[in-house]
């Protein structure tokens, strides 16, 4: 007999994310994914200046400000073929390499790793046996015994007071939480260190950006950083020393750290690398590009179908055909009018709400289609498509992942077994890794080009009385983003964002394919329906962001979220 | 000594009264000039990473609109007391983010905040839209007031400027195209 589980946040006014799922036998056999919030909002940028969209389009989201912002200016410039500086390319490429760094060390243990780790059992650690355990396992300097016995008796504060503060909801002492308290307590001690790394990533973003949130250097046709050497007033060479300095505060803690961290995770939980892999289409656009005519790029781009992960197709440039081409949005399950996929370009955004019917329409994510497949975007896409084409930085932080979680684990483990859950995990840990590289080799492309005396920033655009379309993509910290842009006499005629959480938590389509989260869930175990843990393991390893939107308290003081057996 | 302050407005200027936070932000600027320990910040719909902005402050004065908890334009206020009794969140989508989650966080990240006051607006309009609903608008003088008597009481310096700044913020610039 099955059970129905229903996971509901519902403080938001809109809400937000909503999983249903059906469990039979201790494990999840069906399952919806449903956005219970509007996402109309490209709607506002109609009849606007292009030149204006991204402040707009960075402030759908107050997590993914960043990547809106360069999205749009890439839609922009796409549209009129207009060419950036490289000192532009390489200061977008610092910005969103240091905003990935900072958001996805906050998503692996702010956001998801008290999934794996119980708290209420740091208590009983020790912190002298943890730190030499700690000190085994990495090269990383914060494992001290005197720096996890300090965490621990935080929590044991918490504890004695009766006060859990932010540890007060959580499934601790769920029978799926199975490390020891020695290994509870190294997390939660890197947990503490990541709210200060993880702030000095985004500074960096802050000297480069002009503020944050919200970056402000921006401009259709490159960025309105002035460079000059020798003044005080403009970016100069204090300026970016001293990103730099912060750059080299963050490396270590990401590839020593959250990297360790997340292998060990994996090689201590090793069968969740066997669940949750779902949808095994892989998308990811090429990103961090090293020219003016974004023509060669960093990270590397491409598409594998059915996990066959030795043939991807690969699509060099954003401006490639294939990637324009094959990208639709079906609205057969959504609460939108249309019966035909769209493509993006000619897109429509008009509600058709009918209320959450599982059979029919359910949610107002709609379902973007690469060539008619669902595709799983994320840092496992990019990895694997990556892997796949021998890229040498891809496959020397994968090659080392592996290596240390099959020597933990005592078991090989393969580039196979990231198709899971765990697996989302590890990759953005490789992910980041690549990027604290990547971070290094861009900051000397900049210093060297400007060294050389090229200071251009920026080229002015030119708008056409007639009409244009184009498309800009990101490689996000979720996964692929892209924003299609209609210019028409100088004013946007049409305006789409396909986001990575539409991609991840696309709805079923209409030949009834399930959307990733959808298809993840099929087969996780749930121990106790009325505490489903595993579910949000799986869900959260996608790292969701369905927060496009509200942010408004709630005074009322309802429960915070339901869990309903149906 | 004088007390750190920091000012954050909280909400969405794409979704009509949710802008209510930026736009009490650009009011103050406009209309008032701060002694140096206050600083004002349009924070927009900030996940924990909004705990970032809280290092080195003593006071934290929130400006956000609320979904409920009376008639549309009534103003509410909440105190640290207050706002820690309400949980965090169960956390489906990793990012939703969550004022009470932040305080938490802050907590456990070692930042003593001596006093936080949220200032709130029930809010009637959520739709797409840069503009305040009707409601929110006309609480707003009473909102700037309400803060400016409050950053007074702690001994800081506040003054109306003669001459107020330009009070429409960028976002609410008439579109050229359909005006």
């Amino acid at each position: 007999m099955a059970t129905r589980i229903n996971i509901d946040p519902i403080t938001r006014i809109e809400g937000h994310l909503r999983i249903d799922a059906e469990v039979n036998g201790g494990t999840v056999s069906k399952a919806w994914a449903s956005c219970t919030m509007w996402r109309g909002i490209e709607n506002i940028l109609l009849g606007r200046d292009p030149r204006e969209a991204w402040l707009f389009t960075q402030r759908f989201c107050g997590v993914c400000t960043t990547v809106h912002a360069m999205a749009s200016v890439r839609a922009v410039e796409d549209a009129l073929k207009l060419q950036i500086p490289p000192n532009a390319q390489y200061i977008r490429n610092l910005i969103l390499i240091n905003h990935a760094l900072h958001d996805h060390i906050v998503h692996f243990y702010q956001l998801s790793a008290l999934d794996w780790v119980d708290i209420m059992t740091i208590p009983a650690a020790d912190p002298v046996k943890a730190a030499s355990l700690a000190q085994s396992l990495s090269a990383w300097t914060g494992n001290s015994p005197q720096e996890l016995k300090t965490a621990r008796d935080k929590v044991k504060g918490f504890a004695a007071s009766g006060q859990l503060g932010m540890f007060a909801t959580g499934y601790w002492g769920h029978p799926a939480m199975r490390l020891p308290p020695d290994v509870n307590l190294i997390a939660f001690t890197h947990y503490l260190q990541a709210l200060d790394y993880q702030r000095k990533a985004l500074q960096a973003v802050g000297i480069l950006g002009g503020k944050t949130p919200h970056i402000q250097n921006l401009a259709v046709g490159g960025v309105q950083n002035a460079i000059n050497l020798d003044s005080m007033a403009t970016m100069n060479m204090d300026r970016l020393y001293m990103l730099k300095y912060l750059q080299d505060a963050v490396i270590p803690f990401v590839q020593e750290c959250y990297f360790n961290d997340a292998c060990t995770l994996a090689a201590l939980y090793p069968d969740w690398l066997s669940y949750g892999k779902g949808v095994n289409n892989y998308l990811a656009v090429p990103d961090l590009p090293l020219n003016a005519q974004a023509s060669a790029f960093d990270l590397p781009g491409g598409v594998i179908i059915d996990g066959r992960i030795t043939s991807p197709s690969t699509f060099y440039t954003a401006a490639d055909g294939e990637f324009r081409e094959a990208v639709a949005e079906d609205l057969t399950h959504a609460w939108y009018k249309g019966k035909e996929p769209q493509r993006p370009w000619q897109g429509e955004t008009v509600p058709d709400y009918t209320d959450f019917q599982e059979d029919g329409k359910y949610t107002w994510v709609k379902a973007p289609r690469y060539d008619q497949r669902p595709m799983q975007v994320g840092p496992l896409s990019q990895v694997l498509v990556g892997y796949a084409q021998g890229h040498p930085l891809t496959k020397k932080w994968t090659d080392l992942a592996l290596a240390k979680i099959s020597a933990v684990s005592k078991r090989h483990v393969t580039v196979n077994d990231l198709q899971s859950t765990m697996g989302r995990h590890v990759a953005r840990a490789i992910r980041c890794a690549m990027l604290a590289d990547l971070a290094t080799k861009h900051w000397e492309y900049l210093v060297t080009n400007v060294s050389r005396g090229d200071v251009a920033t920026y080229n002015p655009p030119k708008f056409p009385d007639g009409e244009v379309e184009g498309v800009g993509t990101h490689e996000a910290p979720r996964g692929t983003l892209s924003h299609w842009v209609v210019v028409k006499g100088g004013r946007i005629a049409n305006y789409q964002a396909v986001v990575p959480t539409t991609w991840n938590a696309s709805p079923r389509d209409q030949k009834g394919q399930p959307g990733p989260y959808e298809s993840s869930l099929l087969g996780n175990p749930v121990a106790d329906p009325e505490k489903p843990l595993e579910v949000l393991r799986t869900v959260h390893s996608f790292d969701p962001c369905m927060a496009c939107a509200c942010h408004t308290f709630d005074p009322s003081g309802r429960p915070i979220a339901t869990v309903k057996i149906l | 000594m004088t007390p750190r302050i920091l000012i954050a407005g909280i909400g969405n200027i794409l979704l009509q009264d949710d802008g209510l936070g930026p736009q009490a932000i650009a009011q103050l600027e406009a209309h008032y000039e701060f002694g140096d320990e206050v600083e004002l910040l349009d924070l927009g719909t900030p996940a924990l990473d909004f705990v970032d902005y809280l290092r080195g402050r003593d006071i934290l004065v929130l400006i956000d609109a609320l979904a409920g908890g009376g008639e549309p334009g009534e103003l509410l206020i909440f105190d640290k007391e207050q706002l820690q009794e309400f949980l965090p969140d169960m956390r489906l989508s990793a990012h939703q983010p969550c004022l009470n989650e932040t305080l938490h966080t802050a907590e456990t990240a070692g930042i003593d905040l001596k006093e936080v006051l949220l200032v709130g607006v029930v809010g009637s309009s959520f739709d797409v839209g840069t503009e305040l609903g009707p409601y929110v608008s006309r609480s707003m003088p009473e909102v700037l007031e309400l803060i400016v008597e409050f950053i007074r009481r702690h001994g800081v310096k506040v003054e109306k400027r003669a001459i107020a700044l330009a009070t429409r913020p960028w976002w609410e610039s008439e579109n050229p195209a359909t005006s």
